[in-house]
C-alpha cells in the first residue's frame, strides 16, 4: 500500500486574475482515483522542480502556481509560473484543477 | 571591466547593460554581447547590435525602411499547439479577412491598438520604432488565457465553459500590446504595487482603445475590461474601472475581488502579489480623473498617463503614491499647472481612491 498524498494547489494570475484551487487527500479518495493521483505524482521530479520554482513568475498575464504536496515524510511547497511546467508535471496540475477543485 | 548580471531565465541582457557594453566594454565583452543579441532580431536588439558594431568599426545591420503610421501585423495560427515556432501565418499585414473569427479579431484589435497609439500619442508601435506586431491565436488546448511574452501576444480559445476566446474583446488586445509598451518605457516590475501599475496601464490602454474605436466620451464608455469573455455570462466582464469589485459574480469563478480604494488594498502572494487585483485602485483613479475632466478620455487623462509612463523618474519598482505624484508632474509638463481644472481633476481622482497628493 502506498503512502497517502496530500496536495493543495492554487492557480492564480492570468489575464483574468482569478484564482482556482484544488486539494486532495488520497486517503479519502476511492482507490482507483487515489492510484491515479499517485501515478501522476510519481512522474514528477519535485526536487528538480524546486530548482526552477523560484517564486511568482513576474511575467505579464501568465499563470502562477502554488503547490503544496506532502507524501510520506516529505513536503514540497513550490511557487512557479507556466513556463516552469514540464510535460511530466502538466497532467497532474490539469487533473487536479479539473477534478478536485 | 564591467560587472553585469544576466537574466538566467531569458538570457537577454537588459537594454541599459547592452548600451554600457557598447560604450565601455572590452573586446571580449562586446563579442559576447553581440553573440547573444544575434539571436534576437527585434529592433531594440538591432539598435544595440549596431552600437556595438560601430564601436568595432564594422558595417551596420540595416532594417528595411517603412513609413511610420501603419502597423506591421502578422497573425499566426498555433492550431492548439503551445509551440509558437510551429505556428503558421494566418493573416499578414494587408491581407483581407480570413473568416476565422479569432484571427480576424486579433488582426483588427492589434490594428485598433496601433491606431490609438499612433493617432493620439504619435507612438509608432510598441517600441516607437515600428516593431512588428505578432499575434498568436488558437494557442494551446482550451487555454483560458492571453499574454504578452516579451516579443509577441498570445491568445487562447478558452475552454468554452468558463471562458470564451480571448480575442472576444478589443481591450484584451490593447491590454497585451500595452505590456510591450510598458516593457519599453517604464519596465514596471510585475510584482506587488509596481506590478499592479503595470496591469493598470494595460487596462487603461485597453479601455482607451475600445473608447477610441467606438468614439465614446468618458461618460459614454462602459469602462469594462474583458466584457463578453465569461462563457454563459457575456453581460459580465472581468474588471470594471468605474466600479471595481462589481464586474463579475459567477457560481464557479466567484466574485470580482478588486478594491476601489487603498483602504481595501489586498495583501497576497498569489497573482504575483495581487497585480490583477490591486490594479483596481489606480484604474478607478484614472476613471475618476477622466470623468471629471470630461470629453474623450484619451485626450487629456490618457495623455497625462502616457507621459507618466515615459517619465524617467518612474522607476521599475514605483509604488502607487510615486506614480500618482508623477501623473501631476506629467500634467504640469503638458501645460496643466496646479491651478488648472485638469490638474485638480487628477488630484481628485487619486483622492477618490485614498491617495492624497
Amino acid at each position: 500500500m502506498s503512502e497517502h498524498i496530500r496536495i493543495k494547489l492554487e492557480r492564480s494570475g492570468g489575464f483574468a486574475g482569478i484564482s482556482q484551487r484544488a486539494s486532495v487527500d488520497t486517503s479519502k479518495l476511492p482507490p482507483d482515483e487515489a492510484a491515479r493521483i499517485a501515478e501522476l505524482v510519481r512522474r514528477v521530479d519535485f526536487g528538480a522542480l524546486a530548482a526552477t520554482a523560484t517564486g511568482p513568475p513576474r511575467a505579464p498575464d501568465r499563470f502562477q502556481y502554488d503547490l503544496d504536496i506532502q507524501q510520506g515524510g516529505q513536503r514540497h511547497r513550490l511557487t512557479f509560473g507556466e513556463r516552469a511546467v514540464t510535460p511530466e508535471l502538466r497532467p497532474l496540475l490539469d487533473h487536479l484543477l479539473k477534478n478536485h477543485g | 571591466m564591467i560587472r553585469h548580471q544576466y537574466d538566467p531565465v531569458r538570457c537577454i541582457l537588459p537594454p541599459d547593460v547592452l548600451e554600457r557594453i557598447a560604450q565601455h566594454g572590452d573586446e571580449e565583452q562586446r563579442r559576447r554581447a553581440l553573440h547573444t543579441l544575434a539571436r534576437d532580431n527585434s529592433l531594440r536588439s538591432i539598435r544595440a547590435q549596431n552600437a556595438i558594431l560601430r564601436a568595432q568599426g564594422v558595417k551596420q545591420i540595416t532594417q528595411e525602411t517603412r513609413e511610420p503610421g501603419t502597423p506591421d501585423r502578422t497573425i499566426y495560427d498555433c492550431a492548439t499547439s503551445e509551440d509558437l515556432a510551429s505556428a503558421r501565418v494566418a493573416r499578414a499585414e494587408g491581407d483581407g479577412p480570413t473568416g476565422d473569427v479569432t484571427t480576424d479579431e486579433a488582426y483588427d484589435g492589434l490594428g485598433a491598438t496601433y491606431k490609438l497609439f499612433w493617432d493620439i500619442y504619435q507612438r509608432d508601435s510598441i517600441d516607437d520604432e515600428g516593431l512588428a506586431l505578432k499575434g498568436y491565436v488558437h494557442y494551446g488546448d482550451n487555454y483560458d488565457n492571453a499574454f504578452w511574452d516579451g516579443q509577441e501576444m498570445v491568445f487562447g480559445d478558452g475552454d468554452g465553459q468558463l471562458f470564451n476566446r480571448f480575442t472576444i474583446a478589443v481591450d484584451i488586445m490593447g491590454h497585451e500590446l500595452a505590456h510591450g509598451v510598458t516593457e519599453d518605457e517604464a519596465q514596471l516590475v510585475y510584482f506587488r504595487q509596481a506590478g499592479a501599475l503595470n496591469e493598470h496601464f494595460s487596462d487603461v490602454a485597453g479601455s482607451l482603445v475600445k473608447q477610441y474605436l467606438l468614439n465614446q466620451r468618458a461618460d459614454e464608455a462602459d469602462w469594462l475590461i474583458g466584457a463578453g469573455l465569461i462563457a454563459g455570462a457575456e453581460d459580465q466582464a472581468l474588471r470594471s474601472m468605474k466600479a471595481p469589485g462589481t464586474a463579475y459574480d459567477h457560481p464557479l469563478l466567484g466574485k470580482d475581488r478588486q478594491p476601489d480604494h487603498m483602504d481595501k488594498y489586498v495583501k497576497t502572494m498569489s497573482d504575483n502579489g495581487g497585480v490583477h487585483i490591486n490594479s483596481g485602485i489606480p484604474n478607478h483613479a484614472f476613471y475618476l480623473a477622466a470623468s471629471i475632466i470630461g470629453g474623450y478620455a484619451w485626450e487629456v487623462a490618457g495623455r497625462i498617463w502616457y507621459e507618466t509612463m515615459r517619465d524617467p523618474r518612474l522607476r521599475p519598482t514605483a509604488q502607487f503614491r510615486t506614480f500618482a505624484r508623477i501623473t501631476l508632474r506629467a500634467a504640469q509638463r503638458l501645460g496643466y499647472d496646479s491651478s488648472s481644472d485638469e490638474y485638480k481633476a487628477v488630484q481628485e481622482g487619486w483622492r477618490g481612491v485614498g491617495l492624497e497628493i
